[in-house]
């Protein structure tokens, strides 16, 4: 699936990526996803087709402030900034890693239930969640399964 | 006169072994598992990227997008189903309607197929057409995000996307609707399309803005009929081909006859009973090419398919048997479509059908007495097939109907333990009255989805525009415009804290300052999606099958109906009137708890030593809707009388009411999970009750329970409600369905608008839900409409097993057994 | 008027005929060891005390004047101290204590009855008088009962036979359309010694009613293992009823219902009661004692 110089470092994030799974990781769990997600662009052609032709700006924060991310796709790109961002399409706001995990990704989507039990609130297009949540979703069904 | 020559009406001389066709298909229903079908998606966004014209009408843009699907829609016959057409390319399909929300099934694509819950099957290729094709057309083109991209993301939309306080169903169909057959069976589409072609020649000399967009219309309406015309042609040539290669000569023969049907019908008029049903189906799946699969209704099908049931008997060419074959195979292809419901939304809508709901029996136009041979063929398909879809409703005036019918229909849903509901003709006919509609007009009404009412393909009503959740309106009165679940965020108006208030008529008050609030963020905001809906989802197909638009020349979407009215019901009346009457007598009457108190205990969730007494105290102590109480029939009767005042007073974009109701989907399961403690004793998380249902075990008296429901009946709800009722099964069917049809009378006389059952016992729903492979195909009655116990979420499992079972023999509360207490 | 009523049971189905609303008056002279509704025995309100819901809160104790509540044991009222003022049954939030006995003002009761009308009317049903003994209260039986014939309302008594049978004729019997009339056994020191009376006011009250009203009267005869179902004692009735020219009777099988309601009341059954209620289909060999007289289901 992956090929080249990219493979090694690709399992190694889908590791950590897994390990996101278990408790005690959450909280990294968007820093992960983002530097895989990014990786996996490079190195895998089938993935990139996500992106070919997708613009998109997103913005992640936590509740208590001491997280502000903003994800931005283009030309075929994406770009991570540590930093509040122009005319985000969407912005999620979520209360810890765990939760936002839950929210995008596993161990089985809830994106309705987080919205309902105000786990994470959404300002913007839902479209865009839909087709991020699709992308992590992607990189969690390579991620290696537990025996 | 009765229409009736039947010596034996239960017909029971017909069952499964003898209409071996409709064993097969439903044996084969039973094993289906639904498959996303994308060639809607697929063919609309290919029409709107390659061929759209932005500078035509929107009604001409949303013509040719049908007509395009329609004459690129796949042709195919899955199986020995008598009737052609399918609405989806699966055989039990779940389409994707991209205008809606079919974008939430994005995160999903590659799992969609294998979840748990409810899987729906799909490709890879598809999947992957959706993720790189389809999908990112449609980022920014929903009707959610056309709403908040014009109305610069409204405050209204923002509060809608919290999902607690109110749901903006446009955002997901308008549907609902009841169309009229009669000039389609009687003209053919190809005399509607000269009768719209006419019209627009008439519009040709003349040159005003007016005529343009009526010419338009008139337009529009031609060529989406013809993508009906052009999919029948399709559904002929491939019943050909099949004829051709088809082994068995009987096959062959069944598949020439299918290729007949689809030549004459619905192109041109309907000559006999068979086409006339496969006439109308055709119809149903054009209707489904424009509009999405909710609550899309086909009405008084006893009534409208009559006179060629008629016809065909006296001529010889038709007998019961094969009749009740034909019912039952359009029973089958009517529930051959799922709604695609993401894993997301199991919470709210798990286990819901699409609801299109049949009518029967009931009175006519002329007030008299309409039931009919045909009414009890379709009650006998219906009890013998026990499937979800249709939603089979059975009218019944009880002054003009026999007791013989009402003793039947009664037959029927203690065989079938939840089908069809019953509705009460004078109660109904009087609410639409109430609303200005013409009696005969009102006599016509047909159910829509749940448990809406409508005169058939005369009242275009949006009955499902807005779900208004009223535990938070209570939430927000209790708390100063906050809720629990939204933290410290300003929701609603600042009112004052309720400790400090002096009478209950100040905390009634403030509760309808934070309701009406509420209200009019929906509506505002149904509002703005109607008119993205002019815009955008224009209806010239369904407008050719309504009266009202062919003769205005004005599409349904902008008031072409006769009656344009829209619907708003309401979730957890009982408990929000169990709460205001509990804060009135025991703070205000009695004075045993102070507002601070109560308010302590709702926070904390009534718990501690103090905590449980307290809610021993409310569960036990305070009036109940349910009983004769007269504060809780007081405050149930404001409530009702309150909310029809409040949506009376607004018109919306298409010139007509607004129509409150009270049926609930499995919505009281979802937002009660998410909802704190009420001052009634329920615990945070507890199931709200469902419809206009008592709260389960607040109700001990059978009678005194219809009566207090039925007292709040008739012209202030003019969209009726869903009243879930349990009865204890008993082994003489005989004798209870009699004592079943005297309590649905007597609860019809007192005013009662609807009812439905669940005839089970507590015992078997916990068993149903632990051994789930025991029942198979066992249906509940949900809350408007029936759904498979399997497929319904852990919490409205738990909301059926706890709903409160009456024995027939003696009218009193089963008690519930102590497994069955434990809950989420 | 006032009459003091142990409990309204709506949607009756045994009652008479069709659905029903049944009225249980509260006071009965006699006192049957089997007695279903033994707590309707006394004339007087009482507290009953259903254990198992008790959360032990205390809150009964606090407001009682009477000092008539144990808090430790198995019975919560000292019903030697009870004056049945009911304050503890307000207080307790989990309605483990509870007033059996409530005074009802004469058009207060018809208007719970009424509500049911409807029901009545579709089933051919009405209003049942029961208790305890509703003649007990003969002043407050005859006027409700004319208040709900002037209603057009079917009513039925349901009596042991008890009453002065003048006053009974001239106010209550008119506005009665069916009389169901219990009769235990025809030994009367065997109805002193086990129910408390003799027997010989029901047995005449019995048959003058027959001289007017045959068609409107069932004989209700309960059949209580250990106690009236002897082959002589119901071989004595039947014939006794022949002789009157009974059209109707009906067996009532026993049923341990009042066991539970007496423990609730502080009082025990005879524990010479057995615990099964008697099926229905096992009265077969009681029936053929009455051969000739129309038997009717209760």
């Amino acid at each position: 699936m992956f090929e080249g110089i990219g493979q090694e470092l690709t399992e190694k994030l889908l590791a950590d990526f897994r390990k996101c799974f278990d408790s005690e990781l959450a909280e990294e769990f968007l820093q992960t996803l983002l530097t895989l997600m990014k990786v996996a662009f490079i190195v895998n052609h089938d993935y990139r087709r996500n992106i070919d032709t997708f613009n998109g700006r997103y913005q992640f924060c936590s509740e208590d402030g001491e997280v502000t991310i903003g994800v931005i796709f283009g030309n075929g790109r994406m770009k991570v900034v540590e930093d509040s961002i122009d005319a985000p399409h969407i912005t999620v706001t979520f209360r810890d890693g765990r939760t936002l995990l839950n929210f995008i990704i596993s161990p089985r989507q809830d994106i309705l239930g987080s919205m309902l039990k105000h786990d994470v609130r959404t300002e913007g297009n839902l479209n865009y969640l839909y087709k991020f949540g699709f992308m992590a979703k992607q990189l969690q069904l390579m991620m290696p399964q537990v025996g | 006169m009765t229409a009736v020559t039947l010596d034996e009406i239960g017909l029971k001389e017909f069952t499964l072994e003898s209409l071996p066709r409709l064993k097969e298909l439903r044996t084969q229903y039973f094993s289906r598992q639904p498959e996303i079908c994308i060639e809607r998606a697929r063919y609309v966004t290919q029409y709107l990227r390659e061929h759209d014209d932005s500078a035509h009408s929107p009604e001409l843009r949303q013509a040719k997008k049908v007509e395009y699907f329609l004459r690129h829609k796949s042709a195919r016959f899955h199986d020995r189903n008598l009737i052609a057409g399918n609405t989806t390319s699966k055989a039990l399909g779940a389409p994707l309607f991209p205008e809606f929300f079919a974008l939430t099934l994005w995160p999903e694509l590659e799992t969609v197929s294998d979840r748990k819950k409810n899987p729906q099957k799909l490709t890879a290729s598809e999947a992957s057409e959706l993720n790189l094709e389809i999908f990112p057309f449609w980022m920014d083109k929903n009707v959610l995000e056309v709403t908040r991209s014009q109305f610069d993301n409204p405050e209204c939309l923002q509060l809608f996307e919290k999902l607690v306080f109110f749901i903006a169903a446009k955002a997901g169909c308008i549907s609902h609707a009841v169309p009229t057959y009669t000039s389609m069976l009687q003209y053919g589409l190809s005399g509607l399309i000269k009768k719209a072609a006419e019209y627009e020649e008439e519009l040709a000399g003349v040159t005003d803005a007016d005529a343009e967009q009526k010419a338009d219309f008139f337009r529009a309406v031609q060529i989406s009929l013809q993508g009906i015309i052009v999919h029948a042609e399709h559904l002929a040539e491939e019943a050909k081909e099949l004829a051709t290669v088809a082994d068995d000569p009987k096959d062959a023969a069944e598949f020439t006859a299918m290729a007949a049907v689809c030549r004459s019908v619905p192109v041109g008029p309907a000559t006999t009973f068979r086409e006339a049903v496969n006439a109308i189906w055709i119809c149903q799946v054009g209707i489904h090419a424009e509009n999405i699969n909710m609550a899309m209704s086909p009405g008084r099908l006893d009534q409208i398919l009559y006179p060629y049931y008629k016809q065909d008997i006296a001529e010889g060419r038709l007998d019961i048997g094969r009749a009740m074959e034909l019912v039952g195979c359009l029973w089958l292809k009517i529930a051959d479509n799922v709604t695609m419901v993401p894993e997301a939304s199991e919470e709210l809508f798990g286990g819901a059908g699409t609801v299109p709901a049949i009518t029967l029996g009931g009175v006519g136009k002329d007030g008299e007495d309409a039931v009919n041979d045909l009414t009890y063929i379709m009650l006998r398909a219906t009890e013998l097939l026990g499937i979800r879809d249709p939603n089979v409703n059975a009218r019944y005036d009880y002054e003009k109907n026999s007791q013989d019918y009402c003793r039947r229909v009664s037959e029927v849903i203690l065989n079938t333990k939840s089908v069809p509901a019953f509705f009460n003709d004078k109660a109904n006919i009087t609410a639409l009255c109430g609303q200005g509609e013409r009696l005969e007009h009102a006599r016509d009404y047909a159910v829509i989805g749940c448990v809406e009412l409508a005169s058939s393909g005369r009242d275009y009503p949006a009955s499902s525009s807005i779900m208004m959740n009223l535990a938070a309106a209570l939430e927000m009165a209790l708390f100063g415009g906050k809720r629990p679940i939204t933290g410290e965020e300003q929701i609603g108006p600042a009112t004052p804290d309720p400790s400090e208030l002096r009478s209950f008529e100040e905390f009634w008050k403030i509760f309808k300052i934070q309701l009406d609030w509420l209200i009019e963020q929906a509506i505002t905001l149904n509002e703005y999606m109607g008119a993205v809906h002019q815009e955008m989802m224009p209806s010239p197909l369904l407008s050719a099958l309504f009266i009202g638009p062919m003769d205005k020349g004005v599409d349904l979407i902008r008031g072409g109906a006769l009656y344009n009215s829209s619907g708003a019901t309401h979730i957890a009346f009982a408990d929000v009137v169990d709460s205001l009457s509990a804060i009135e007598q025991t703070v205000f009457i009695e004075k045993k708890y102070t507002f601070n108190d109560v308010l302590e205990q709702v926070r904390g969730n009534f718990s501690g030593q103090k905590g449980v007494k307290m809610r021993l105290y409310l569960k036990n102590h305070t009036p109940k809707y349910g009983t004769e109480a007269v504060i809780a029939r007081k405050n149930a009767h404001n409530m009702i009388q309150h909310l029809f005042e409040k949506y009376q007073s607004h018109t919306n974009y298409r010139g007509g009411p607004y129509h409150p109701s009270y049926w609930t989907m499995t919505n009281h399961a979802g937002l009660g999970g998410i909802s704190g403690a009420l001052p009634h004793g329920r615990k945070a998380g507890e199931v709200f009750s469902s419809g206009i249902t008592p709260v389960s075990g607040a109700a001990p008296e059978l009678t005194a329970c219809l009566n207090a429901v039925a007292e709040l009946g008739g012209e202030c709800v003019p969209g009726c409600w869903a009243l879930n009722i349990k009865y204890t099964p008993e082994s003489d069917v005989a004798i209870m369905a009699e004592r079943f049809a005297q309590t649905i009378e007597a609860y019809f006389r007192a005013g009662g608008q609807q009812v439905q059952f669940n005839i089970m016992t507590y015992e078997m729903l916990l068993d149903a839900k632990k051994h789930p492979e025991k029942y198979p195909e066992l249906m509940v009655r949900v809350s408007g409409y029936s759904a498979y116990f399997k497929d319904l979420n852990e919490m409205m499992k738990d909301e059926l097993i706890t709903r409160t079972q009456y024995g027939l023999d003696d009218g009193r509360v089963v008690p519930l057994p102590p497994e069955a207490k434990r809950r989420h | 008027m006032r009459g003091l009523i142990g409990n309204i049971s709506r949607y009756a189905l045994h009652d008479g005929p069709g659905i029903r609303t049944t009225v249980f008056l509260k006071g009965c002279p006699l006192h049957c060891p089997w007695c279903h509704n033994p707590e309707l025995i006394s004339h007087e309100p009482e507290v009953a005390f259903y254990a198992e819901r008790c959360i032990s809160c205390g809150d009964c104790q606090a407001v009682c004047p009477e000092d008539a509540i144990l808090m430790h044991g198995e019975k919560r009222i000292d019903h030697t101290r009870c004056t049945g003022c009911g304050l503890c049954t307000k207080s307790c939030p989990a309605i483990a204590l509870v007033m059996i006995g409530r005074e009802y003002e004469l058009e207060e009761l018809v208007e719970v009855l009424l509500r049911d009308r409807h029901f009545f009317e579709v089933s051919g049903g009405g209003v049942t008088l029961s208790g305890g003994e509703p003649t007990q209260q003969l002043e407050f039986t005859a006027s409700l009962l004319e208040r709900l014939h002037n209603e057009g309302i079917h009513t039925t008594i349901e009596s042991n036979g008890i009453f002065p049978r003048e006053t009974f004729a001239s106010t209550c019997l008119d506005h009665l359309d069916l009389i169901l009339f219990d009769l235990k056994c025809i030994d009367s020191a065997w109805h002193q010694e086990v129910v408390g009376r003799g027997n010989e006011r029901i047995l005449e009250n019995l048959s003058c009613l027959l001289k007017t009203r045959a068609r409107d009267v069932i004989v209700r005869i309960p059949v209580i293992p250990g106690h009236t179902a002897t082959p002589e004692n119901i071989g004595q009735i039947a014939d006794h009823l022949r002789k009157l020219n009974v059209c109707r009777y009906s067996l009532l099988p026993y049923h341990p219902f009042g066991c539970s309601k007496a423990a609730a009341l502080g009082k025990i059954q005879k524990n010479s009661l057995p615990e099964q209620a008697m099926e229905q289909d096992k009265l077969g060999q009681w029936q053929e004692f009455f051969h000739g007289i129309e038997r009717v289901l209760p």
